[in-house]
């Protein structure tokens, strides 16, 4: 089984609403971002918002298209082209200065969330490795408590990626806490198979904090 | 209610009918923004509204309100939105621009009262009262003509922001420049930036509000086509003082 067949095999096991920690090696990382935007997407047909502070938006969209993701009804929200200096003029997308203004990552996303056309909306958040870079760990912790709690109420299918060599083991244990459901994906820490994937797909008792 | 989204939430239902209200702020923190904003809230309910524009002719106004989506032109030609620029104002009165005397602050409160009860404007947003009281001879004048204002105002049950700009004295932040703005207005919203690492986000606080029991607390906010959007600052994100 690929990676991908894995992954969406998961992913059809979940509701069709949850706040997803999407867990994964360096190795496989974008891989299993493109596998879940594509079930997002092509399988449930829902439209959404796109959060990168990991790459420029640009990117991302060429990556997904090549992969077969239409990303005529995904939004962005880019977070990291200010701090490298590119263009700011992508379609569809909203621009904030640095991946440590959270507040503004939330209100912008409200907004683009809005500007979504279909019925069933995802908003999927790349990557929480990359929001520790630039915050200090409590505001990090602060800010996932916040923005969970936030997309639980609007009744958001939420993905929060993460990279496991490069996540705060606090953030790790605040986004298993706080999410609804974990996806595992590539060898898990310490270990250094090769082809090694499927994580447990561990299933935690809904509701969260 | 305001109308203004996020903004009624901080104060628990909106601004109590009447009040007086000082927005203040340095510059580029959105104030003018929030002004016309608040006056659209209130023409699409059906209420008369009034700018009157001080430090910026009403053409240049109107044009930076257009880059918004929620700015309708519509409002103007129904006669639910008026814009004055205050040196039109003060041709028509005869009045020169520049140091006034008692008696021609009465002719100017005069006007404003004119345009209130005339138009039955309920929302009026004067940008800035910094601007006007410039002009006038010292403090207890200054102390007058708001207190006037604020008077007949509240009587006609007129809601206001007076828009006004802090200036910081000796490192602290003053809401107002002459310092009587804000003993004698209703309310006041201070608008910000906090500075992370570097990053500037604005801000937003209701520091006053008669009538309401409201928050305190410091909000980050963005200006989105669609006006003013507010969440609360995180807690582990705010500056020090
Ligand atoms: N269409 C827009 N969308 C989002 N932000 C905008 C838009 N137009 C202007 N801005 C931002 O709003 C800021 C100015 O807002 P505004 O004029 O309301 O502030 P102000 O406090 O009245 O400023 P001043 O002190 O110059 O009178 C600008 O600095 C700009 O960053
Ligand atoms: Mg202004």
């Amino acid at each position: 089984m690929t990676i991908e067949e894995d992954i969406k095999k998961q992913l059809e096991k979940l509701p069709d609403s949850t706040i997803l920690y999407l867990n994964s090696d360096t190795k496989n990382y974008y891989r299993a971002m493109l596998a879940t935007v594509d079930f997002l997407v092509n399988k449930l047909k829902y439209g959404g918002v796109y959060i990168s502070s990991t790459r420029p938006v640009s990117d991302i969209r060429i990556q997904m298209e090549a992969s077969g993701i239409p990303t005529g009804d995904i939004h962005f929200v880019d977070s990291v082209i200010y701090l490298i200096g590119g263009e700011s003029r992508e379609e569809r997308t909203a621009y904030v200065e640095s991946p440590s203004m959270l507040e503004t990552i939330m209100l912008k996303l409200d907004w683009q969330l809005k500007q979504v056309g279909t019925p069933e909306k995802f908003v999927f958040f790349d990557s929480m490795n990359g929001l520790a870079v630039y915050n200090e760990e409590k505001l990090l912790m602060e800010f996932i408590h916040v923005f969970s709690n936030n997309m639980r109420m609007q009744d958001l299918y939420t993905v929060l990626i993460s990279v496991r060599e490069q996540t705060p083991a606090n953030v790790d244990s605040l986004l298993r806490l706080n999410c609804d459901d974990i996806i595992e994906v590539g060898a898990s820490q310490g270990k250094v198979e090769e082809e090694a994937v499927i994580g447990g797909g561990a299933k935690l008792e809904r509701g969260g904090t | 209610m305001t109308g203004i989204g996020g903004l009624d939430n901080i104060l628990n239902g909106g601004i109590p009918l009447g009040n007086t209200v000082l927005v203040t702020g340095t510059v580029g923190t959105g104030k003018t923004t929030i002004g016309m904003e608040f006056l659209v809230r209130g023409a699409q309910k059906g209420e008369n509204c009034a700018f009157i524009t001080v430090t910026e002719p009403s053409a240049k106004l109107i044009e930076n309100m257009r880059t918004y989506d929620f700015f309708d032109d519509e409002l103007i030609k129904a006669g639910k939105l008026h814009i004055f620029d205050l040196h039109v104002i003060y041709d028509h009165l005869g009045l020169e621009w520049g140091e006034y005397e008692i008696r021609d602050m009465d002719i100017l409160l005069g006007a404003f009262e004119d345009i209130v009860d005339e138009l039955s404007i309920t929302r009026l947003v004067i940008d800035s009262i910094t601007a006007i009281c410039y002009q006038l001879q010292n403090r207890s004048a200054i102390r007058k003509f708001i207190f006037d204002l604020g008077k007949f105002l509240s009587t006609f049950g007129c809601t206001t922001f007076l828009i006004s700009e802090t200036v910081i004295e000796a490192g602290v932040e003053k809401y107002s420049v002459f310092g009587v703005e804000e003993a004698i207005s209703d309310g006041i919203m201070l608008l910000g930036n906090i500075n992370r690492k570097g990053d500037l986000l604005r801000t937003i606080q209701v520091v006053k509000m008669r009538g309401t029991p409201h928050s305190r607390a410091k909000h980050v906010s963005d200006l989105t086509p669609d006006g003013m959007a507010i969440v609360p600052l995180l807690k582990w994100g705010s500056d020090m003082y």
